[in-house]
């Protein structure tokens, strides 16, 4: 009988120390590797463990945000002197605005009915608290207290007052994570008005995401309007994303419009692209069985005019 | 280690004692404040009380449970899932070895013991990802956590001492 602490045990307990310790290191790069290749199982339970645990990370993280929101708004007393002569001088330029916009909206609305042009689904939306971010350097994303019991769907575009902030990554019952639009794996199809060249803004870490794959930069300058483009029909067009910027090291980049710094609530879009017929595949019909009707093509969601 | 032991309830209440600990830990590390590019990020918590643990109770942050914490941050906080826990169960293997010979020096051995080994896991979780082929974060960005986590450790560990009266584990005999 071995008795506790003599050398035969020793060896023993080191030997099956070893081997766990072999086993957690194939376990980790096993998990990395899925991780890597986006497997969604793994999505699955990342997210199912965000639902169990939310209600309790919720409840610790009140304290800090109510910290926090003091700080803020201490801030923010001091800013509303400067906001408020801001304002004043906004209202004057948008006055002269909604007149222009009145114009150009009844003949855009003469050109429509002349066009017979469908109008696009309209897209809705539901409001979350962030309630959790990634915390460390590693990855820039957000945990809201919406999902797939909302509506949320992967791929949706997150929004904030003032622009976008990026895209639905992953979806639980009762929580979403938003992979923002300076991480290091985002890229998002833009335009860039008026010029309309289309380009990807790639996350890059910093504040200021890249402009790539630029059509030209010819008729580019600092201070165009960059929006979401629609290609790929996951985000809706034209929504705001910020203002091209040019820095010296010779690249086009872009000062966000959303202000990441007071994300407190995010707006996540439901939206469904329009159904238009836009290239041959989509006339293809389901293939028909022996003595089975042909399928009948499905009804337009819209009706056109 | 016999098995009766290993499920001894004391020791079973403390890994369990460590791992709630761990979550309030991942909670407040993960509570979203900076949440721009550029902003500082949050210390590691967790790291800190592995850490404390290791070098005084090693038998309380077992290597499953270590690792079960660190995946479970992972998991939470959208990380590199499998790179944190493998860093921080190594990390932890590491203050475990370390924490006899620690017994007999200076709290600011302990420290500088901390701060090496922190400074190693982050840099082992960075090549992992840079090796994963993925676009791996600023070394500055690693610098300030690496700095936060740091200059936190040692009003932790005094709190902890404080409350749980835990001290570092016994210097071998020579």
């Amino acid at each position: 009988m071995r008795r506790a602490g003599s050398p035969e045990e020793t060896a023993l307990t080191r030997t099956v120390h070893r081997i766990l310790l072999g086993v957690v290191v194939v376990l980790s790069l096993a998990l990395l590797i899925l991780w890597r290749t986006d497997n969604p199982r793994l999505e699955r339970l990342r997210m199912g463990l965000a639902d169990a645990l939310l209600p309790s990370m919720s409840f610790l993280n009140q304290p800090i945000e109510f910290v926090s929101g003091i700080s803020r708004d201490y801030r923010n007393f001091f800013d509303v002197y400067n906001q408020n002569r801001e304002l004043r001088r906004e209202i004057q330029r948008l006055r002269a605005w909604r007149e222009t916009a009145r114009q150009l909206e009844e003949a855009n609305a003469q050109l429509r009915a002349l066009n017979n042009v469908r109008l696009a689904p309209r897209t809705t939306f539901v409001t979350g608290d962030v309630i959790a971010d990634s915390g460390g350097p590693f990855r820039q994303s957000a945990l809201v207290n919406v999902g797939a019991r909302d509506g949320v769907r992967d791929g949706s575009a997150a929004v904030d007052g003032n622009g976008l902030i990026g895209r639905v990554v992953g979806v639980g019952e009762h929580a979403a994570r938003i992979l923002f639009l300076t991480d290091f794996s985002s890229r998002v199809p833009v335009t860039v008005q008026p010029s309309g060249r289309r380009a990807i803004l790639a996350g890059n870490g910093t504040p200021t995401p890249r402009l790539e794959f630029l059509e030209s930069t010819e008729d580019i300058t600092p201070g165009d309007q960059v929006r979401s483009s629609g290609d790929g029909g996951v985000f809706p067009p034209d929504l705001p994303v910020g203002q091209v910027i040019a820095l010296p090291d010779d690249r086009w980049r872009v000062a966000l419009s959303a202000d990441y710094g007071r994300l407190e609530f995010v707006r996540l879009l439901r939206y469904t692209p329009d159904t238009r017929i836009d290239r041959p595949g989509g006339l293809i019909l389901a293939p028909v069985r022996d003595g089975a009707a042909p399928a009948a093509p499905a009804a337009p969601s819209a009706p056109g005019g | 280690m016999r098995l009766a032991a290993a499920l001894a309830p004391a020791r079973l209440a403390a890994i369990a004692f460590v791992l709630a600990l761990g979550l309030v830990a991942v909670a407040v590390e993960s509570a979203p404040l900076g949440l721009e590019a550029g902003a500082w990020p949050s210390p590691d918590l967790l790291f800190c009380i592995i850490a404390y643990w290791s070098l005084r109770r090693p038998d309380a942050v077992p290597l499953v449970a270590v690792f079960a914490a660190g995946l479970g941050r992972d998991l939470l906080t959208d990380a590199a899932v499998g790179a944190g826990a493998l860093g921080l169960a190594l990390a932890a293997e590491a203050l475990k070895s370390a924490g006899r010979p620690l017994a007999r020096r200076s709290p600011w051995a302990e420290w500088l013991a901390v701060a090496g080994t922190l400074a190693a896991m982050l840099l082992f979780q960075w090549l992992l990802v840079l090796l994963a082929l993925t676009h791996p974060p600023y070394l500055v960005d690693l610098a300030r956590q690496w700095l936060l986590t740091v200059a936190l450790y040692p009003p932790l560990a005094a709190i902890f001492h404080w409350l749980l009266r835990i001290r570092r584990a016994p210097a071998e005999e020579g």
